[in-house]
């Protein structure tokens, strides 16, 4: 039957180990377990119109559709593995003296960029706008973030902690980029970065804020 | 006929009848639309499973001929969300049939 050769897998457990791929483990069953019950729904009409159960299973599987297109739908409103291993560095990430310290180098190593011979022919007063930016966003703004995560309220509130960190220095990184290289490709190169880490954050942030998996990071037992 | 961004409007109104389960949605829908709207059923779950992050339907599960059945319901949310739909669908296909006539 030329139907069937059109479609990539035949039989239901390819088609549930191809779309439920990345899953958490709580999700793996209860979407295993819908679209088992599902398919035997499926393969209990085809029986009854008079196919044969080998062709009323390919053909259950086959009104399923692609597995690939349903696990990456899966994928955007349930939290992937990868997902929780965000999360967890974000806790982790998010109020450690350690991970404070290397913003302070990468500050301090801007500054010293900025006030080397090749920004010389820069105008004076973008550069010290430029080292007041860094300053803000290098030093000022991530004390203020990592005391405020600290805090109890913060450190239970997941969500909250991600868009602290989506928004974080983002935009005053994207204000001084356009005013130090307006027009020049390092500039568009920075603030795309910059805009795209925003948007990515950002949409991380809403999809953990809708999903209603764990989100503790411990993983669920098989 | 691809209607993706339709389904969730069609599975809402086909919730606000009763609570019901995935594969008796996707036969309902097609049967209902006399199979002009046909879909692939594995796009059904993550449609769900999306209304149930926005709180527009709730799950529960239920034990059916030996096997665990998951049924969905309409929220109070989710009642809101298919009258606004609707309304939004109604006004939208009667400006369309408006362009399309030929006068």
């Amino acid at each position: 039957m030329n139907w069937l050769k059109k479609n990539e897998v035949d039989n239901l457990w390819d088609w549930l180990e191809i779309a439920t791929k990345g899953l958490l483990p709580a999700d793996k069953r209860r979407i295993t377990q819908e679209i088992e019950t599902h398919c035997a729904e499926a393969m209990k009409a085809h029986l009854d119109q008079g196919e044969s159960g080998q062709v009323a299973e390919a053909m259950a599987v086959v009104e399923l559709g692609d597995p690939k297109a349903a696990g990456k739908s899966l994928r955007k409103k349930h939290l992937t593995e990868k997902d929780v291993k965000r999360l967890d560095w974000t806790k982790k990430d998010a109020g450690s003296f350690p991970s404070l310290l290397v913003t302070y180098a990468i500050s301090a190593f801007y500054c010293y960029i900025f006030g080397s011979g090749s920004f010389a022919k820069e105008p004076k007063l973008d550069l010290i706008v430029a080292k007041t930016a860094v300053f803000v966003i290098g030093i000022i703004l991530p004390t203020i973030t990592f005391l405020i995560v600290r805090t109890f309220w913060f450190r239970r509130r997941i969500t909250a902690l991600l868009l602290v960190k989506s928004l974080g220095s983002g935009d005053f990184g994207l204000i001084l980029w356009l005013w130090i290289f307006p027009i020049s490709s390092i500039g568009i190169f920075f603030v795309t970065v910059w805009i795209l880490g925003i948007i990515s954050g950002v949409r991380f942030w809403n999809k953990v804020r809708k999903s209603k998996d764990d989100k503790s990071g411990v993983p669920t037992p098989v | 006929m691809n209607f993706k961004g339709g389904l969730t409007t069609l599975i809402l109104q086909n919730l606000n009848r009763g609570p019901n389960h995935g594969y008796r949605i996707a036969q309902d829908i097609k049967q209902k639309s006399k199979g002009v709207l046909d879909f692939k059923e594995g796009t059904l779950y993550p449609a769900l499973h999306g209304l149930e992050n926005k709180g527009l339907i709730e799950s529960y599960t239920q034990e059916e001929n030996g096997r665990t059945r998951c049924y969905y319901k309409l929220t109070r949310k989710g009642t809101k969300a298919l009258a606004e739909q609707r309304e939004e669908w109604t006004r939208f296909a009667g400006a369309f049939t408006l362009a399309l006539q030929e006068t």
